[in-house]
């Protein structure tokens, strides 16, 4: 093919893997992370509907994620937008299957709790061999309007915490026993995730629309309690419920240690989410 | 108040394992189960809750347009394992908490980080 160099501004590969190919700044070409691909292909075999923009903010995740050396260390990465249970129960990084059970409404969007019986389980077991390197987290749509409290045994290592109480907000820690203030103010809904590293050091980051923001480093025990409980971003074997939740969930997650990628880790799912959804994040 | 089948333990453990079965024998991986939960307190204490308000029988599972739970040939025999749909109850979702695991408590607020 011959390209008249008196009406083509350029040729570049756009993207650190490769992710096009352009004619000046605009993409002609779009090329699909493999890893992707197997994702879509699988969410499709289950009766998902995923147009082609839809695709390629998929493979931009991955392919971000990739290049920021951060898509090894994913060890669940869950984008409950489908619409169906089977599909939703599918993890992108692992193409494994969690299950969901009672009150769960799967929207176009987002998954919601019910309040009472809702709960997803990843079934995952033992992903993590060292408590110290763990970074979990949610999207939520919506925030819990009543209290809950859920734990998350990734291995027999790391237990992840989420509780939350309408008037004092999320408190989410890592470790058994361990749990952090993470904001004072009303929590309207955003993507939260929490950090540990060792030491322990223990990072709590917010992203809302407005903007992103690590809102404390805190360790302070809140309670303890020998039972492993989930309910409803349960992402372990073996759980049992302490209260539920009714918020509205659009990607949840676990992974090693972030450190100090949880702004650049957090717009990627933002920008993944919202391009999916057509929706804005809280 | 939530809605959904009062049972034994033994016969919840059947209805689940049934389900999970539906999936196996499809080659399916369970994405979905009805589910169970142990109630602690009131006239019903020692026995199992299994939800199934019509929001959940009507979970889109799978497929384009989705199938429903009502939608499997096993659905009927495994309802009426458990008296039929006209035997389901209401309860109130605090019999369902365990009372030996505690509520969090809000602890003072950390100094917030420079922001990013």
């Amino acid at each position: 093919m011959i390209l008249a160099s008196s009406n083509v501004s350029g040729f570049m590969v756009g993207g650190q893997t490769a992710s096009g190919i352009y004619l000046g700044s605009t993409k002609v070409w779009q090329s699909f992370d493999p890893d992707a691909l197997a994702y879509i292909a699988a969410i499709e075999a289950q009766g998902a509907t995923v147009t082609g923009a839809q695709k390629t903010a998929i493979s931009d995740f991955v392919a971000a994620e990739k290049a920021a050396s951060r898509w090894t260390g994913l060890k669940r990465f869950y984008l409950p937008v489908w619409g169906i249970a089977a599909a939703n129960a599918i993890c992108m990084k692992s193409l494994t299957s969690g299950t969901f059970s009672g009150g769960v409404t799967h929207a176009a969007g987002y998954v919601e709790y019910n309040g009472t019986s809702g709960s997803f389980n990843a079934n995952a077991t033992a992903i993590f061999s060292d408590a110290d390197n763990a970074n979990y987290g949610f999207l939520a749509k919506t925030p819990s309007t009543i209290a809950f409290s859920s734990y998350a045994d990734f291995s027999d290592a790391a237990s992840i915490c989420a509780a939350s109480d309408p008037s004092t907000d999320i408190l989410l820690g890592i470790n058994t026993n361990d749990f952090g203030l993470l904001v004072s103010s009303p929590f309207a809904g955003g993507i939260v995730a929490c950090d540990i590293t060792s030491g322990p050091a223990r990072k709590y980051y917010i992203r809302t629309n407005a903007g992103g923001n690590q809102v404390g480093t805190d360790n302070t025990a809140l309670y303890s309690s020998t039972a492993a409980a989930a309910f409803p971003q349960l992402i372990a074997s073996s759980v049992s419920v302490v209260s539920a939740s009714d918020y509205q969930m659009g990607a949840l997650w676990a992974a090693t240690s972030y450190t100090n990628e949880l702004p650049a880790f957090t717009l990627n799912i933002k920008t993944l989410w919202e391009t999916v959804t057509n929706l804005t994040l809280p | 108040m939530i809605t959904g089948f009062i049972t034994t333990p033994e016969i919840a453990e059947q209805v689940n394992a049934a389900v999970a079965q539906a999936f196996t024998v499809r080659n399916l991986p369970q994405f979905w189960a009805l589910g169970s939960m142990p109630i602690y307190t009131g006239e019903h204490a020692g026995k199992v809750f299994l939800p199934a308000d019509e929001q959940i029988l009507n979970t889109p599972l799978r497929e384009n347009p989705p199938v429903t739970p009502q939608d499997f040939p096993e659905f009927e025999q495994l309802v009426s394992l458990l008296g039929g749909l006209e035997a389901r109850q209401q309860i109130d979702p605090a019999v369902l908490k365990d009372p030996v695991i505690p509520d969090p408590e809000p602890q003072p607020e950390p100094e917030p980080e420079p922001e990013q």
